[in-house]
């Protein structure tokens, strides 16, 4: 793919959605990040480090999952004898990353109106009154208690983009099978490395 | 495309790993030097505190010790993890090869950095690190590759569809993975365990 190529690419309409998504992620982890570990000592530099670290991993993670489910979606619908473009696919799925844009602005907002407070060296002995402090933070809640809804509404956007190119059913089972696959490869990875993370 | 336009391709793939992780390793020895001046005492948990220096050497009461095939399992896991993740790149035009590659060169880079701040010599680290450090970060760099053929294949989807796909032999890369790391996994347990117990002993 050439240059231009790859330009005219970010100006389908895809791009707004997953740019908007992308500048909230990024917006939302500066202002976490640099609230949280602003207090001068070599333990606060390597947890921005690994929190920044985990932020990009978790954007370029969130890419290859909605591929998969893409593809997961593409390859039963193929199945089901109601081919659709791969390509199509991708765009209904790149827009349907409205709904996850505006889960993570509304985070940042909320972050910006109840910002935490910054964790000193001190609370570094007792990381449950560190967890309750977070726990306490508005935005925290926010993204903890609407996770499930946002993957919801993420896969009925996707779904309702979709029905326009293949049966409502098999769009429902398409769907349906993607999650499932994302769910399993997610599982399947957590279980091979012990739970934890990368 | 030619065998030799094939051949070049991959290298160039494998090379880009090579960078990334170097990269990576760089920025994390670079962090370490960055934060040498700043504090870096941290308060002791009372339960170490009552334990005093011994908390440091010996494992607190009531830990299971863990077992040589133990360790073996939970390294290879670990390492299989990164394997697949690394092979995830495929799915996402190569942007999580490109972070876990990045990541894991950072974490090797800090580890080295943070002891040789606490005294290990050179000769020591390659002591402890090129046994079973060659296998699997060559191994890593060669699932890298794979995981930048990503690009490519998002990129030629139009014209290629599927063929890309299965000219990447993804069961001998993965058949490849396991054993290279299987056997990696073992050098760490047992070589590098003796070295470092040895070490210890000096």
């Amino acid at each position: 793919m050439t240059v231009s190529g790859v330009a005219a690419a970010f100006k389908r309409p895809v791009a707004p959605a997953l740019s908007a998504w992308l500048a909230g992620l990024g917006a939302f982890s500066v202002v976490s990040v640099e609230c949280l570990f602003s207090a001068p000592h070599a333990a606060f530099v390597y947890a921005r480090l690994t929190a920044y670290v985990a932020t990009v991993t978790v954007a370029a993670l969130t890419v290859a999952l909605t591929g998969l489910f893409g593809l997961g979606c593409g390859l039963m619908l193929w199945w089901l004898d109601d081919p659709v473009a791969p390509r199509r696919v991708a765009a209904c799925a790149g827009r349907s990353f409205w709904s996850v844009a505006a889960y993570t602005w509304i985070a940042l907002a909320l972050l910006v109106l109840d910002p935490p407070s910054a964790i000193a060296v001190a609370d570094l002995s007792e990381p449950e009154s560190v967890q309750s402090q977070m726990h306490d933070v508005l935005a925290y809640q926010w993204l903890r208690h609407m996770r499930i809804a946002v993957v919801g509404a993420f896969l009925i956007g996707v779904a309702f983009l979709l029905r326009r190119h293949a049966r409502p059913v098999n769009v429902a089972i398409a769907v349906a099978f993607g999650a499932g696959l994302v769910a399993a490869l997610l599982t399947g990875l957590s279980v091979l490395g012990g739970g934890g993370d990368f | 495309m030619t065998t030799e336009g094939k051949a070049s391709r991959w290298t160039h793939a494998f090379l880009l790993a090579v960078v990334v992780w170097a990269a990576g390793m760089a920025g994390g020895y670079g962090i370490v030097q960055v934060t040498k001046n700043l504090p870096s005492e941290l308060p002791v948990p009372m339960s170490e505190g009552e334990r005093g220096a011994d908390a440091l050497v010996t494992p607190a009461p009531g830990a299971v010790p863990v077992s040589d095939a133990g360790l073996l399992v939970f390294i290879l896991r670990r390492n299989l993890t990164v394997y697949l993740w690394l092979l995830a790149g495929l799915l996402s035009a190569g942007a999580v090869t490109f972070v876990v590659l990045l990541a894991n060169g950072i974490m090797l880079g800090n580890t080295i950095g943070l002891a040789s701040a606490a005294g290990m010599t050179p000769a020591m680290l390659i002591d402890l690190l090129l046994p079973h450090g060659v296998l699997e970060v060559g191994t890593f760099c060669i699932a890298g590759a794979v995981g930048f053929q990503g690009f490519r294949i998002a990129s030629d989807w139009g014209r290629n569809g599927w063929g890309a796909v299965r000219s990447l032999r993804l069961g001998l890369v993965l058949a490849y993975g396991t054993l290279a790391l299987a056997v990696a996994a073992a050098l760490e347990t047992f070589v590098t365990g003796a070295l470092a117990e040895a070490m210890r002993d000096r």
